[in-house]
């Protein structure tokens, strides 16, 4: 950008000091009122997801079918870098690295309980074999394609404007690159970058819960506690901020790789281990029938709103499917950057393609494996995990390997991967924020990026205060909704400026 | 009208807004 020197500091700085404002304003007003603020946003949700739905489900269908579109235009054979960039990781570590930092601890806590969830659910409305077929289709539906057609298109745009255009690694960059330097495009973008920061620390605070809630319930599970209240959560979350002061100190690139691989494979190792200990006739027929489901299907369901349902439906609606793809937006900014950045080189094409499509059949695979190994408990051992995933939906992976041999170990491993991957979140996202909020600084502070790992932490502590995955759900939603807004402003200066490109 | 229908409705003229500001800028603005 060609802003003067002293304009652009003011810039950074005003806009570091507004977003931290604002993100402690929410972190204090978490720790003075939990409940309070925990209420508060399950109200405006509410409000916001019922007049907005449409403008939701909408929004993300064209992002994939948009996605699609450039895939077989001939933008797809656009590089993303200079005509002679060549990719700089190989495409086996591309691939882990973009899955893990996408969807990371989310897969371990939702693997058996969202199935499961909306089994409980879906079987009022048809008999228990159709209802388990339609909870694995609705569980990909939120993980598979629509998810990822918002982080690739977000990372496409990221991605384009810095590496083809040369432009900072910023949310606003495409806006004055394509329309100018002009007060409104200074002003809208940024507003912009503070909404994409805003989004970003509240989705990593969530995360941070979610994998605490996770990470609790293994241990509980380990050494045989029941209900261990909020006192081993904390204990819990301070390990974690010892864990992540280190890597925050070093250079982001060897560490973070290690880091996202070593949670990777033990990942990766779980699911196999799963597959071949339980029954496995049952989980690859699973896997089989969700693939066909899933891709006859997928794009109608990406249109369809409920709007005719009961009200069961319309909140179980709202609380997942909704919740789910607002979810995708607020990590759309990070997880976008990230992919952004190790992406160059690639052509447009490779690009969606690579981040569409694995991620997906990956999912389908986890959840076909996970997923199915609990229906195999519902339908065929009447094992009581219904009545876990209501009580206790944190608990519900670590139900699931008791039934398997060595379950000891793979608890184990379960929250030594939740453990990783959340210092990785924790890590890189701090990495990305301090990177906006310096003006698109590759290498920010060591300070700054140290603030912003204290922030999280504190917006952490706070949703594990909340103690409710509901209130948790509920209180990143109502921080990425207005990102929704920019990720559609960004999208329209990619198509304007690719018209420009002669191809 | 309720004030639930008028939030409701203010929601969605902001969203029509939106998108009319997009496609304003998409197909009548200079690159």
């Amino acid at each position: 950008m060609s802003l003067p020197s002293k304009d652009m500091k003011m810039l950074k700085n005003k806009l570091l000091l507004i977003a931290l404002a604002l993100t402690g304003l929410v972190a204090l007003w978490g720790i003075i009122d939990t409940t309070g603020l925990a209420g508060f946003s399950a109200m405006l949700t509410g409000v916001l997801f019922t007049s907005r739905s449409w403008f939701i489900m909408l929004s993300v269908s064209l992002l994939l079918i948009l996605s699609i579109y450039l895939v077989f235009s001939p933008y797809g054979k656009i590089k993303l870098g200079k005509d002679d960039d060549e990719p700089e990781f190989s495409t086996v570590s591309w691939l882990s690295m973009l899955f893990a930092a996408g969807m990371g601890v989310g897969l371990l806590f939702w693997g058996t309980a969202e199935p499961l969830s909306h089994f409980k659910v879906v079987r009022h409305y048809t008999d228990s074999f159709e209802a388990a077929e339609h909870a694995l289709f609705i569980t990909n539906f939120h993980w598979g394609l629509h998810a990822w057609a918002i982080y690739a298109v977000t990372g496409l745009v990221m991605a384009y404007f810095s590496f083809r255009r040369g432009f900072p690694n910023l949310v606003s960059a495409p806006l004055t690159a394509v329309f100018g330097q002009h007060l409104w495009t200074r002003s809208v973008g940024w507003v912009s970058d503070l909404l994409a920061i805003y989004a970003i620390a509240i989705g990593i605070g969530g995360s941070i819960a979610m994998g605490v809630f996770q990470i609790q319930s293994g241990a509980e599970s380990l050494f045989g506690l029941s209900d261990s209240g909020l006192w081993l959560a904390v204990i819990i979350f301070a390990v974690l901020c010892v864990a992540y002061i280190l890597p925050l100190m070093m250079d982001l690139s060897k560490g973070m790789a290690t880091l996202s691989n070593t949670a990777m494979a033990v990942t990766c190792g779980l699911m196999i281990f799963v597959l071949l200990a339980g029954p496995t006739f049952f989980m690859m027929s699973g896997i089989t029938g969700s693939i066909g489901n899933y891709f006859s299907r997928v794009i109608p369901h990406g249109f369809k709103t409920y709007t005719f349902f009961d009200e069961n439906i319309t909140t179980w609606f709202q609380s997942w499917t909704l919740t789910f793809m607002v979810w995708w937006f607020a990590w759309a900014p990070f997880v976008g950057v990230f992919i952004a950045r190790i992406s160059k080189g690639r052509t447009i094409r490779e690009f969606l393609l690579g981040v569409m499509l694995v991620p997906t059949f990956f999912s389908i695979f986890w959840f076909g494996v996970f997923g199915s190994v609990g229906f195999y408990e519902v339908l065929r051992l009447d094992a009581a995990i219904l009545e876990v995933v209501k009580t206790h939906i944190n608990d519900v992976t670590f139900f699931v390997l008791r039934y398997l041999p060595l379950s000891g170990l793979t608890s184990v491993a379960t929250v030594l991967a939740a453990f990783l991957f959340v210092v990785t979140s924790v890590v890189s996202g701090a990495f990305v924020l301090s990177m906006f909020a310096t003006g698109g600084d590759l290498n920010p502070p060591t300070k700054t990026k140290m603030m912003w790992g204290a922030i999280l932490g504190a917006l952490g502590l706070v949703m594990i205060l909340s103690n409710s995955i509901d209130a948790v759900k509920s209180i990143i939603s109502l921080a990425a909704l207005p990102f929704i807004f920019t990720v559609l402003l960004i999208v329209m200066c990619l198509l304007k400026a690719l018209k420009s490109e002669v191809v | 009208m309720s004030l639930e229908n008028a939030i409701d409705t203010l929601l969605n003229i902001w969203v029509l807004a939106f998108i009319g500001i997009l496609l304003w800028l998409y197909f009548k603005t200079a690159k």
